[in-house]
């Protein structure tokens, strides 16, 4: 007994033991609600699982093959490839621009810092696409900015090509998190560098880009993969403003994922385009690192 | 190494007893006299305030009974059917409406209950328990409440545009021109939206004698989409002349109390008659003196009546319920018992109890009156009851036609004839699937 009591308060003491234990909230939240439904989705994605029916069937590659054939599949890769192409490389010059001006050494820095930062603390939410919605409808504020100046009638949501706009300033609007990061990198540039340029007679614009922007390029390297990442999955703004149309113009592919496994119950076949979606993305991201070989610059090289 | 093994094992111990605790738990429960049977429904906060009282009017005549419920909007509350339909843990009461093939897995035919007199329909005729509620002979559920599409239109608008008022007997041509002669004489859409267009179309081929589904799940109930192709032709002509909202101007029409109708810029709307009171009491909020119509769809020169009387929802006993007999008498309260019903006043449709309608409609305000009106409208034509063909994949048919198909119809990307195809062919797909 006495023996047992010991040997457990001996277990329990041990590093490990107390390492598991501490990390065991996060080790059940990642199996519980990322590893297994993951493998699940896999598994799922080889199913004709319906929601709402009990019983399912293994359909083999049939979800992938219906995938080929699915011409609105495709417009929602090409919907979100125009967004993705469109909205990050704005939003990243956006965010370095801004970072560069707020890291300029004058009075109140700090607060226009942070004033910066809110849109990405509330852009998200609901609440906020709800509004900039309403901005660009029908007697919102741009609709009569834009009749003001003489454009009169521009239905923002009533063109597929026209109501990616909103959507993709929406994103850009939200640089807050690229701009902390980039105002962090500019931080971190040795101030002798840019000291022995101005000695050497250089101007704001050559340090801005033969001294800032090189030793940039590890920070541009990481927003670029996570902001290319976050914008492949963006669904909130076409799932609240727009709802994917009009005509399926911003049927962003998370939104007709979203679609197929909750409002049309075809778990499966949302299944096979989420793994899709997840190569597609993975691709992607490889082929940026790949060639960022060539254009990223480390001060320790 | 050893260690790191057992240390797993101990962890994946502990996660197996953290979920299969609160389950064990669970199953302890409800040992004692009462029974607790649960409930759910969609609606608005006004349907959650009356539903809610006679809840507890239910619980006051039956105190062995517990009856615990859920409510929410539409979407959430399909939400939360999916997931619990998926764990097989439906509420014992689940509010479905013509959707209910979906879950038929889930719902106990309560044929059984009645003939053993559990649930008393003996006020109500065969036409009433037939519409929608009945499945390959099995009685599904009992309906809330019966309405009918139509539409609500302002008699003002049409006076002052120098038209006749819409009246049984008219076509889809003097629909279509009554509204773009409003658009072209007093600037304003002849016509809102049709919140739901696959609906709208299923009944212009409905009045063709041509089902758009087939009682074959895997079937069509047509072969030949040029069915479809003058409804089409007449909603791109309405948009084109501005006699219709555009995908834009329509995103800003969400809901029955924002209809243009309701703000009088526009002449008609499209709607099911319980959503008519909704309609036409915002509409007198804004102002007093205002007066609304509503009639019967347009129909074909010499067609069919256009309009049928339909279940609007029912409640349906789910396979998961461990009380049914206890559901059952909710059920039975719920349709028959007249104060309750009085409480209730008809907001999810007219009531099918002849007991229950006898008393209410004495009460009825001047718009729930029109309701009643319209109802009896289309008995007097003789369209009646009708038992709607349904389909599980609609919802997925329905938003490609709304959302796609008419969007680009109207925008001017296709042609009649091709929205027809491509909303044929798409449907044959996809009932492919079931």
């Amino acid at each position: 007994m006495n023996l047992d009591r010991e040997r457990i308060s001996r277990f329990m003491n041990k590093d490990v033991v107390v390492g598991y234990i501490f990390a065991l909230p996060f080790i059940i939240g990642f199996l519980g609600i990322m590893l297994i439904p993951m493998f699940m989705s896999l598994y799922y994605s080889f199913t004709n699982l319906t929601l709402g029916r009990i019983s399912y069937n293994w359909v083999g590659l049939a979800n992938y093959s219906r995938m080929w054939n699915d011409a609105r599949f495709w417009n929602s890769m090409r919907v979100t490839f125009r967004f993705v192409f469109l909205s990050v490389p704005v939003r990243m010059v956006f965010g370095l621009l801004v970072a560069y001006a707020l890291t300029r050494k004058y009075r109140g820095v700090h607060g226009y810092r942070a004033t910066y930062y809110l849109p990405t603390l509330i852009g998200g939410s609901i609440a906020v696409a709800l509004v900039w919605g309403q901005m660009f409808q029908r007697g919102g504020v741009v609709y009569n900015l834009f009749e003001m100046m003489g454009l009169n009638g521009i239905h923002w949501f009533g063109s597929p090509t026209l109501a990616l706009v909103p959507l993709i300033l929406m994103n850009v609007w939200q640089f807050g998190a690229a701009m902390i990061i980039f105002a962090a990198g500019i931080k971190d540039i040795p101030e002798t560098y840019l000291e022995a340029a101005a000695i050497d007679g250089a101007n704001k614009f050559q340090i801005f880009f033969q001294i800032i922007l090189p030793c940039l390029t590890p920070i541009i390297l990481y927003n670029l993969v996570m902001q290319t990442i976050a914008a492949f999955m963006t669904f909130t703004q076409a799932f609240i403003i727009t709802g994917g149309g009009p005509a399926e113009g911003t049927n962003f592919i998370a939104l007709y994922i979203y679609n197929h496994a909750f409002s049309w119950r075809n778990m499966g076949y949302a299944s096979a385009m989420s793994w899709v979606l997840l190569v597609v993305v993975a691709v992607i991201t490889g082929i940026i690192l790949k060639t960022s070989k060539r254009w990223t610059f480390y001060t320790n090289e | 190494m050893k260690n790191t093994k057992r240390i797993c094992r101990l962890v994946l111990c502990a996660v197996i007893l953290g979920i299969l605790t609160p389950g064990l738990a669970a199953c302890g429960r409800g040992d004692d006299d009462t029974i607790e049977i649960s409930i759910a429904w969609w609606g608005s906060q006004h349907r959650h305030d009356i539903t809610s009282e006679v809840i507890a009017m239910f619980m006051d005549q039956y105190p062995h009974i517990r009856v615990v419920y859920e409510f929410a909007d539409g979407t959430g509350y399909f939400s939360a059917l999916d997931t619990r339909a998926a764990a097989n843990d439906v509420w014992d009461l689940f509010q479905l409406g013509s959707n209910y093939p979906v879950y038929i897995d889930h719902i106990v035919p309560l044929n059984d209950l009645i003939s053993r007199g559990v649930i008393d329909i003996s006020n109500t005729t065969q036409d009433f328990i037939d519409i929608t509620t009945t499945h390959n002979g099995d009685i599904v559920g009992i309906s809330n409440g019966v309405n009918a599409w139509g539409l609500a239109y302002d008699p003002a608008m049409f006076d002052a545009a120098g038209l006749p008022r819409p009246a049984p007997g008219w076509t889809w041509a003097d629909f279509e021109h009554a509204a773009i002669t409003i658009a072209n004489t007093l600037g304003h859409w002849g016509m809102g939206v049709f919140t739901n267009d696959a609906i709208t179309l299923t009944q212009f081929m409905a009045q063709k004698g041509v089902d758009f589904w087939h009682i074959d799940p895997r079937r069509l109930g047509f072969d030949d989409p040029s069915v479809m192709v003058p409804y089409f032709r007449m909603r791109q002509n309405m948009v084109a002349a501005n006699a219709m909202p555009d995908p834009g101007e329509a995103m800003g029409i969400t809901d029955i109390e924002g209809d243009p109708l309701v703000f009088g810029n526009s002449a008609m709307a499209y709607l099911a008659s319980n959503q008519f009171i909704a309609l036409a009491n915002a509409a007198l909020a804004l102002d007093p003196n205002r007066q609304l119509s509503m009639t019967v769809l347009p129909t074909h020169p010499g067609g069919q009546v256009a309009s049928d009387i339909v279940s609007s929802q029912m409640f349906s006993l789910s396979t998961s319920s461990r009380h049914p007999e206890e559901a059952a008498k909710f059920l039975n309260f719920w349709v028959n018992n007249v104060p309750a019903n009085e409480v209730l006043q008809g907001e999810r449709g007219i009531p099918i109890m002849e007991h229950v309608r006898a008393v209410l409609r004495p009460q009825a305000t001047p718009v729930i009156a029109e309701t009643y009106a319209f109802i009896d409208m289309i008995g007097d034509l003789g369209g009646g009851t009708a038992t709607v063909l349904n389909n599980p994949r609609q919802q997925e048919v329905e938003d490609f036609l709304n959302d796609s198909v008419v969007d680009r119809l109207v925008l001017g990307m296709i042609t009649p004839e091709e929205a027809a195809q491509e909303v044929f062919e798409f449907a044959l797909q996809v009932v492919g699937f079931n």
